[in-house]
């Protein structure tokens, strides 16, 4: 069930009535209620991998178990090796079992032998990479005695598949999300009113912005090698703003339907765009994934305290597996390795942390410094995300290639005006709330002000939003 | 009792009677917003918004877009005195004879129908499928509205235009057709009037475009025996409930060799399919000559007139015998 369908559109107001006025008696009732509702969510788009995720939030609430019970560390180590190794066996099956059988056949053939491969015709459950992380993250932190093991197996089952963050995140910890939901909820106004705002300005991102810059995006990436130089250029940058819109949207969605029910999910995306270096990009694009690499491989491996070296090394590898995250695609690896290049300066000269505050914080515009190092930053981003969105190394080569020639000082026809005049009301709205917990959390403005804006971009995605019950990009993952 | 006064008897927490009320006001305005725009849709919304509006009718033409834009059905409505015609074709690849057109049909059609004329328009493509896929659960018309609409005669349509109109509804007004008829206009009666240019000059350029499709387009496709059992069963469904025809649609002299190329047994086939299940084959596709079309596969409307009365007469004659 998408969040931009007519069914969830029925489904949402049928749960919060339930919820608020039906299960409210006892939060262990609405955890029952969300705990089914989820899995309904769920099986609206495959019944059959219910029980896929079924077994995986049994395996891993009872390894929970068997590790908080275990008398040695080496049979708490054997559950949680075992464990991970599950999680990651179905993960790596899914996900990845065509992607190594063909590179392994090619490298094969490459050197002379020619091997039949057995291909699959797999279908990825959708949300696998999501909820396998929260189970790992589960296992590990009790391992590492962080948290106690959850003894309810509804709780826990809420933790890993809480219908909001089921199938796109953001992927959420144990010890931030376990403890809402196992306290007594009470409705909040001003909760509830600005998650239905975060969800308004989900909608618009995704609805007006993503689908909008899709289809453009599409057209020019299918007929690149017939386009000029200057509307290769706008495909990769409408697309930046796609996946922005399409991720960071969804997010927006699924957090502000989360606070509906009283539940507070971890923030995912803190206006990227709008970084001054990569490192900052980095702490503001898809936050949860990118600190759960940190918590759960960069640190475990040295982090930064093994030297320089050591440093840059597990740099690399968290960019590497953060790309092979995304997908079984060689596009995705060279994406991540991409933005370890970028990394590659400031680390060196010690400075991925010089921008940890908002950027002109306490001023309207930025200086002209900050607004270069912004629109640079920016540039790099759309280069690697060329990558990301070809269907092939090939591909994204010549698609670059293409780039630098006597065409990219032409004007782009056709010039989406319409498109790039929306994209620049969404980048004034979130410089406006820069500072904010989302892009439209505008509770300080006077009612009418407020009143005005919702109207407008209400107004705005009746106009222009794409109904076409569009897929979002991040469910692929 | 106002909505407050409801409220007032179940919800004590005043902020949830705020945050209801706040909502509920957005809601109803959005529900008003879709409510008035969907009533502006017509022939202009959509290629297939009308296929879906009522009445059903009792006499039915089915195939795909050929079928759509060469048989009229005011033409066959002014040939047979007292019968309706509605032309149920869509499109290649919503309405090829399959499962889902099959339920589609059953949907369409007037249940109490009793001796009804069902003109069944067929080419090789509309029997066909694509090589590469495995499972007939993929095929493309498992996504089209004739897989998942339940009601084919409300208007308007709202279930239509929440599953199946990607476009803002605000188009839905902005597009209607007191304004300007759109160049593919859906008529009332199902039939697709399509206003295109007609000098020789455009009418050989979409040939030649449309042609180099189907090459490719034939490259990819293999008749199959899944649309032919389809095709037999809604000829054993129709029979039963009046007389049925099935007609090959010529298309220019381009795509025809395509055809020919790909199938050169097909109208042989057909006319052993009508044999076997007592029906009448009417093949025009030696006649191709006789017609314009609009991009070498689509014939022009006012050839479509011209040949559907062609077919009624083809019918009458038929009648006449059977009598």
């Amino acid at each position: 069930m998408l969040f931009n369908s007519i069914g969830f559109l029925v489904f949402l107001p049928i749960v919060f009535f339930l919820y608020w006025f039906v299960f409210n008696k006892k939060y262990q009732y609405q955890n029952l209620l969300l705990l089914l509702s989820s899995f309904y969510f769920y099986a609206c788009w495959d019944w059959r991998f219910l029980f896929l995720l079924v077994f995986s939030i049994g395996l891993d609430f009872f390894s929970g178990i068997q590790i908080e019970n275990s008398k040695t560390k080496k049979t708490a180590k054997f559950w949680l090796i075992l464990s991970i190794t599950i999680n990651l066996g179905f993960l790596g099956f899914f996900k990845y079992y065509n992607f190594f059988i063909e590179s392994f056949a090619e490298l094969l053939n490459g050197v002379g032998f020619n091997v039949n491969i057995w291909l699959l015709n797999i279908i990825l459950p959708i949300g696998i990479s999501f909820y396998t992380f929260h189970g790992l993250s589960y296992v590990i932190d009790v391992y590492k005695k962080r948290i106690s093991a959850e003894r309810n197996y509804v709780d826990y089952a809420v933790f890993v598949s809480y219908f909001p963050l089921l199938v796109a995140g953001p992927i959420e910890r144990a010890t931030h999300l376990l403890p809402q939901i196992q306290k007594k909820r009470t409705f909040n106004y001003e909760q509830a009113a600005d998650g239905m705002r975060q969800i308004l300005w989900g909608f618009f991102k995704k609805m007006v912005i993503a689908d909008n810059c899709a289809q453009l995006v599409s057209e020019i990436f299918t007929h690149y090698q017939t386009e000029s130089a200057s509307n290769l250029v706008i495909g990769a940058v409408l697309f930046a703003f796609q996946i922005y819109g399409d991720f960071s949207g969804y997010s927006d969605i699924a957090l502000g339907v989360s606070r509906l029910f009283g539940i507070e999910l971890l923030k995912n995306f803190s206006f990227p765009y709008f970084s001054r270096d990569i490192a900052e990009f980095w702490r503001r694009w898809h936050i949860s994934l990118s600190s759960w690499f940190r918590d759960y491989l960069y640190i475990p491996l040295g982090g930064s305290n093994g030297g320089m070296w050591m440093k840059i090394r597990n740099t690399f590898i968290i960019f590497f597996v953060s790309g092979f995250w995304h997908g079984a695609n060689w596009t995705f690896i060279i994406w991540g390795l991409l933005n370890a290049v970028y990394f590659l300066p400031l680390l060196v000269r010690n400075k991925n942390r010089q921008n940890l505050e908002v950027v002109a914080m306490g001023r309207l515009l930025p200086s002209i410094k900050e607004f270069f190092s912004i629109i640079f930053t920016f540039m790099l981003t759309c280069f690697a995300w060329i990558f990301f969105r070809a269907e092939s190394v090939t591909q994204a080569i010549s698609y670059i290639k293409k780039i630098f020639n006597s065409t990219l000082f032409s004007i782009p026809h056709p010039l989406p005006i319409k498109i790039f005049s929306l994209v620049a009301v969404m980048l004034v709205i979130e410089w406006m709330n820069r500072s904010r917990f989302h892009g439209l959390e505008i509770e300080r403005l006077n009612p009418w002000m407020r009143r005005g804006l919702y109207v407008l971009i209400i107004f705005i995605v009746l106009r222009y939003a794409n109904f076409g019950n569009n897929e979002f990009i991040y469910f692929q993952f | 009792m106002p909505i407050s006064g409801i409220m007032n008897s179940f919800i004590f927490n005043f902020n949830m009677k705020n945050f209801l009320i706040k909502s509920s006001f957005y809601i109803v305005a959005l529900i008003l917003w879709f409510a008035i725009l969907g009533l502006y849709a017509d022939g202009n919304t959509d290629d297939n918004y009308r296929h879906f509006t009522g009445p059903r009718p009792s006499n039915i033409i089915l195939g795909d877009s050929r079928g759509s834009q060469a048989l009229v059905p005011d033409v066959l409505d002014g040939k047979f005195k007292g019968r309706e015609f509605n032309n149920f074709s869509l499109n290649i690849t919503e309405s090829p004879y399959g499962q889902v057109y099959y339920e589609g049909l059953k949907k369409k059609l007037n249940p109490d129908t009793k001796n009804g004329i069902f003109i069944l328009t067929v080419d090789p493509w509309n029997l066909s499928v694509n090589k590469n896929i495995k499972s007939d659960k993929d095929l493309f018309e498992h996504k089209s509205a004739l897989a998942d609409m339940h009601f084919y005669e409300m208007s308007p349509n709202y279930e239509y235009l929440l599953k199946h109109y990607s476009r803002s509804w605000f188009n839905i007004f902005k597009e209607r057709e007191s304004i300007v008829k759109s160049n593919t206009y859906l008529h009332k009666n199902g039939w697709m009037e399509v206003n295109v240019s007609t000098h020789p000059d455009s009418l050989k350029m979409r040939e030649n475009r449309k042609v180099n499709d189907y090459i490719e387009f034939e490259k990819t496709q293999k008749l199959s025996q899944y649309r032919l059992k389809a095709f037999q069963d809604i000829i054993t469904y129709l029979k039963n409930k009046g007389t049925v025809y099935i007609v090959r649609i010529p298309a220019s002299k381009g795509i025809m060799d395509i055809e020919n190329a790909y199938l050169p047994d097909f109208s042989r086939r057909m006319e052993e399919l009508s044999k076997k299940n007592d029906v009448k084959f009417l093949d025009f596709s030696p006649e191709y000559k006789k017609y314009i079309y609009t991009d070498g596969n689509h014939m022009y409307k006012e050839y479509g007139k011209v040949f559907t009365a062609q077919i009624a007469d083809s019918i009458l004659l038929d009648q006449k015998k059977l009598k």
